[in-house]
This record gives C-alpha cells, sequence and structure tokens, in this order.
C-alpha cells in the first residue's frame, strides 16, 4: 500500500485550504497528522477519502488517482466526527449494513468492541451520547480492517476511559493486522506514543514529516538547578520554560549531540527527551510569527 | 465483476429500505380507508377503492423519497462506494420501485374488494381523474394537473394501467431526487430553481403522456399537441434527460462533513 501526494492544493473561493502539499505514505504503520485548527487537516483527509477533489496537483493510492476509483474507495476508510442524529438502525444492524461494502470488515471483532465500549445494543443510534456515537465510529474504523483507515479527531466527546480502549485496540489490531492508519488529533500529548510518524500541517502546508523517534531527537529538556541550566543552554534554541522553586526546565529545539549531552549529565543536569506537545506548540507558533 | 456486486448491492439497499417506508404509507392508507369504509357504508357513499386512492397518494410519496435518496449518497460515498456505483444503484431501485408498487397496490385492491365484498354488498366508485375544475389560478391549475396525473383503468387494459402508472411515479421520483440533489450541491437558491424546473418536467411529462392516451388535457396546455410518434421518443428523452442531469449533478460532488 503506498499514497503519493504531489504538490495538491485545494481553494475555496479566496480562501486557499491546502497549498502545495506533497508526501507519501509507504508504510504499514500510524501517521499522526497534527495541525492547528483551520490547519487543512481534514480537507486534506477528505481528499484521501475522495470526498472531495484537488484542485492542484495529484492523489495516488498505489498508483491510482483514488477518486471513483471503486477499488481504492473501497480500500479507504474515513472516519470523522460524524451526527448520527437521523439514523434509527440499531448498532449492529448498521454494522451489518456496512459489513456489505467492506471487504475485511470482521463482524466479530465489531462486535466484540461493541461490548468493550458498552454500546447500548437496543437502542437506535440517533440516541447515543456523543461520546457513544464517536466509539461506533472507532467501531467502524477499526473493524472494517481497511487497508488505508483514516480517524480524523474520532475521539471527540468520548470519555478517558473509552479513549484509552480506543488507543489500546488500535495498537493491538494494528500488530494484528498491520495498514495504514492515519490519526488526526489535537490531543498531543495524549497521543504522542501512538505515532509511528508525524506529519505536521500548518496554515495549508506540510512543515515536516518525520519519524517519531527522530523527531523527539530534535530537542531535549534540560532539568536543573535554575543557573546551571540557563548557563547551558544560553546558546541555544529554547522554546519553553518551567520553574518550581530553585529548579528549572528548559526545552530546547535542535539537535543535542552526545558530547553535548555527557556535559549536560557532567554538570548534574538531567537530559529527557523533547515532548511532542512542546514541539508542536513552538513550531506552529513559529510559523506565526 | 467487483463494480457490478457493488452497484447491486445499491440497489438491493435502498429498493428494500424504500419499499419498507411504502409499506409503512400504505398501511396507514388502509387503516383509514377501513375507517372511511365503516363510515362510508354507514352513510351509504360508495368508497375509493386502494388502487386508485395509491394512485395519487404515490406521486407524493415517491416525489418525497426521491428527495431523501439524495441523502443515500454521502453514507454511501462513506463506505466507499462510487458516486458512479450510488447513481446505478439508485437508479435500478426507483425502476423497481416504480414497477412493483402498482402491482402491490392493485393486489391489496383487488383482495381488499373481494373480502368486503364476501362481507357486505360494497360498490366501489369508478375514480374521474380527468375532471378539471378551472378557476383560472394558473398555479392552481398546475398544482391540480401535478396531482392528476394520466390515470388508465385497470380493468380495461391491465398493461398498459400498470405501466402509466410505474411511469407516472418514476417521474415523481426523479424529479424528487433532482431536487434533492441540487439542494445537496448548491445552495437555496439554484435549488428553488430546480424545484422549477422540475415541476415543468413534471407537467410537460403529464401532458404528453395525456395526448398518446388521447386523455383530456387541461386548456392551458392544449397547446402542446404532439403527435404519438413524437410524444412516446419525447416522453423516454425526458426521463434519460433528468437522469442525465441527477449524474452530472453528482458526479464529482463534494460530499459534505
Amino acid at each position: 500500500m503506498n499514497i503519493k501526494v504531489e504538490n495538491i492544493g485545494l481553494s475555496y473561493g479566496n480562501h486557499t485550504a491546502l497549498e502545495d502539499v506533497t508526501f507519501e505514505l509507504n508504510e504499514k504503520k500510524i501517521y499522526g497528522l497534527l495541525g492547528r485548527n483551520g490547519a487543512g487537516k481534514t480537507t486534506l483527509l477528505s481528499i484521501l477519502a475522495s470526498f472531495n477533489q484537488p484542485s492542484k496537483g495529484s492523489v495516488t493510492i498505489v498508483g491510482e488517482d483514488p477518486f471513483e476509483n471503486a477499488s481504492i474507495m473501497q480500500q479507504v476508510a474515513f472516519l470523522y466526527d460524524k451526527s448520527y442524529k437521523d439514523e434509527t438502525s440499531h448498532i449492529i444492524n448498521y454494522l451489518k449494513d456496512i459489513q456489505r461494502y467492506r471487504p475485511n470488515f470482521d463482524m466479530n471483532y465489531a462486535e466484540y468492541l461493541v461490548g468493550k465500549f458498552r454500546l447500548e445494543k437496543k437502542k437506535p443510534i440517533k440516541h447515543f451520547s456523543k461520546g457513544m456515537q464517536s466509539a461506533l465510529n472507532v467501531i467502524i474504523g477499526l473493524a472494517s480492517r481497511t487497508p488505508v483507515t483514516i480517524f480524523d479527531e474520532v475521539y471527540l466527546g468520548m470519555d478517558a476511559p473509552s479513549r484509552d480502549i480506543f488507543y489500546k485496540e488500535l495498537l493491538k489490531d494494528q500488530q494484528d493486522h498491520p495498514r495504514i492508519i492515519i490519526l488526526s488529533t489535537h490531543l498531543v500529548s495524549e497521543m504522542d506514543y501512538l505515532f509511528d510518524e508525524v506529519i505536521l500541517l500548518n496554515k495549508g502546508r506540510i512543515l515536516l514529516q518525520e519519524e517519531f523517534h527522530s523527531l523527539m531527537s530534535k530537542g531535549a529538556a534540560i532539568t536543573g538547578s535554575a543557573e546551571t541550566v540557563d548557563d547551558f543552554v544560553r546558546s541555544m534554541n529554547q522554546i519553553n520554560e518551567k520553574q518550581l522553586g530553585s529548579t528549572k526546565s528548559v526545552t530546547i529545539y535542535g539537535e543535542l549531540h552526545d558530547d553535548k549531552k555527557q556535559a549536560a549529565v557532567d554538570k548534574g543536569l538531567e537530559v529527557a527527551p523533547i515532548s511532542l506537545h512542546d514541539l508542536f506548540v513552538h513550531l506552529t507558533e513559529e510559523e506565526n510569527e | 465483476m467487483k463494480n457490478k456486486a457493488i452497484y447491486l448491492k445499491v440497489t438491493n439497499d435502498m429498493f428494500w429500505v424504500q419499499l419498507f417506508w411504502a409499506f409503512g404509507v400504505m398501511g396507514v392508507m388502509l387503516i383509514i380507508q377501513i375507517g372511511k369504509l365503516i363510515l362510508g357504508i354507514n352513510q351509504g357513499n360508495a368508497p375509493d377503492n386502494f388502487y386508485s386512492t395509491f394512485f395519487v397518494v404515490a406521486n407524493f410519496f415517491t416525489f418525497i423519497i426521491g428527495i431523501i435518496s439524495a441523502s443515500f449518497l454521502p453514507y454511501f460515498v462513506g463506505n466507499g462506494v462510487t458516486r458512479k456505483d450510488y447513481f446505478r444503484g439508485a437508479t435500478l431501485a426507483s425502476i423497481g420501485l416504480a414497477v412493483i408498487l402498482p402491482i402491490i397496490a392493485l393486489v391489496i385492491s383487488v383482495l381488499t374488494q373481494f373480502i368486503l365484498k364476501q362481507v357486505a354488498s360494497v360498490t366501489f366508485k369508478e375514480p374521474n381523474f380527468d375532471a378539471f375544475s378551472s378557476d383560472s389560478n394558473l398555479i392552481g391549475d398546475i398544482i391540480q394537473f401535478l396531482i392528476l396525473t394520466p390515470y388508465v383503468n385497470p380493468e380495461s387494459n391491465l398493461m398498459l394501467a400498470l405501466g402509466i402508472f410505474s411511469l407516472n411515479i418514476l417521474m415523481y421520483y426523479l424529479a424528487g431526487w433532482l431536487i434533492g440533489v441540487a439542494f445537496y450541491r448548491f445552495h437555496t437558491v439554484i435549488g428553488l430553481g430546480f424545484i422549477l424546473i422540475s415541476v415543468t418536467i413534471l407537467t410537460l411529462e403529464n401532458v404528453l403522456i395525456r395526448n398518446t392516451l388521447n386523455l383530456p388535457i387541461h386548456d392551458n396546455f392544449s397547446f402542446i399537441d404532439l403527435p404519438v410518434t413524437i410524444a412516446v421518443p419525447v416522453i423516454v428523452l425526458i426521463v434519460l434527460l433528468v437522469l442525465w442531469t441527477i449524474r452530472s449533478l453528482t458526479k464529482n460532488v463534494t460530499i459534505k462533513m
């Protein structure tokens, strides 16, 4: 499975939602798509799902244009914050209807997830709470087992235990049935451990695409006594700082070489990986300035 | 092969859901009929038969489910079905409904008449769909004309009667579908424009079928007088033109989220 996006752009009237976006997804892993509100995440994902067409550039999935391509569209599932306010069906029947259109759909797994999320089988879907409707989207996305599965802010309204079930099941099912999963999210610090690779979208453009671990090596959090920390980070690009009493933690952006790391340890400082959250805030802020 | 299977699944899904709705409407009608019958017998009035009552109701019903059928588009595309497969599937479903509904109505009508005749001596009213009462109000006339679609008594020519009934409700379905997709694709003003187009198409189709069947035509539209050899191809052409327009409007439509 391969997704290739080349120089795509999309404008609505005067508003440019996407501009010259290029990236490639080649491996069966979990991609985190991050971006601030209005960055163009949903627009980009809706193009991958053939809900929409780009006004410029091209998208190919396994070498073919996915738009109106029956064999490709069948392999791409796009789950988003969808309203079920008019859906009178009960959940099992609804899932059975979907199963007809998804060749890899696993009904047993879907029923297992219905139980896991404690969704009521005898209640019409339209009477589900917001969180329960989101859980339904998660179930559809996971049980469809499509080679490309896209979750766009799919956790909205879900309580913490339900989100936890989602993350655990996602990792477990990805291990058993690897596929390309794209997770678009705002909950960066909560979900960062799920990502194998991160794509950062800002103002309709790709800011970076990088392996999660290599991205994490792009910065560090230096903690220790305020004076020593200040002295150590003086010439570095500081993106965040916290202080509690005499202890200070400064997040720096930029690779920290081994000799520098050793120097920090020698000075009694603690060197921790940067958080994706800090990096995300920093990188998108910097673009705004 | 895969493609074929997908659009037939769409046909199957849409056909059964809509037929289920039709059964709901028929059920309610039957209850009203029975209620009216009880009162009618008491008052000595001859009741309408089920077939001719459903003949009028079916136009409204198919028009409305036609509008609703546009809302199946985001559901199917969301489940990985192409717009093309949706269109083909929904078209076949609409034809299937148009064919089956008159037959079901006729069977219910014959059965209810048979049963009633066993228990009481009831004579059913012969419907008169040709009597226009013009009050010089064009809008009113058009509405009346739209309600009273060309009717052929099944007792005089069964196949023709069912065929014309099917054609009528297919046109109403397609007109509704056209409006539905126009509102989905465009903003309200253009959507309203499509209502006007649909009403014009239905009126024209009505006149042309009446032309073909030698049924009376309202004075306002008597200027349209085509010979059968032209009217029939034009009727078919209108059906195809509406389908083509629906396909064109949905071909690349953005799915709203």
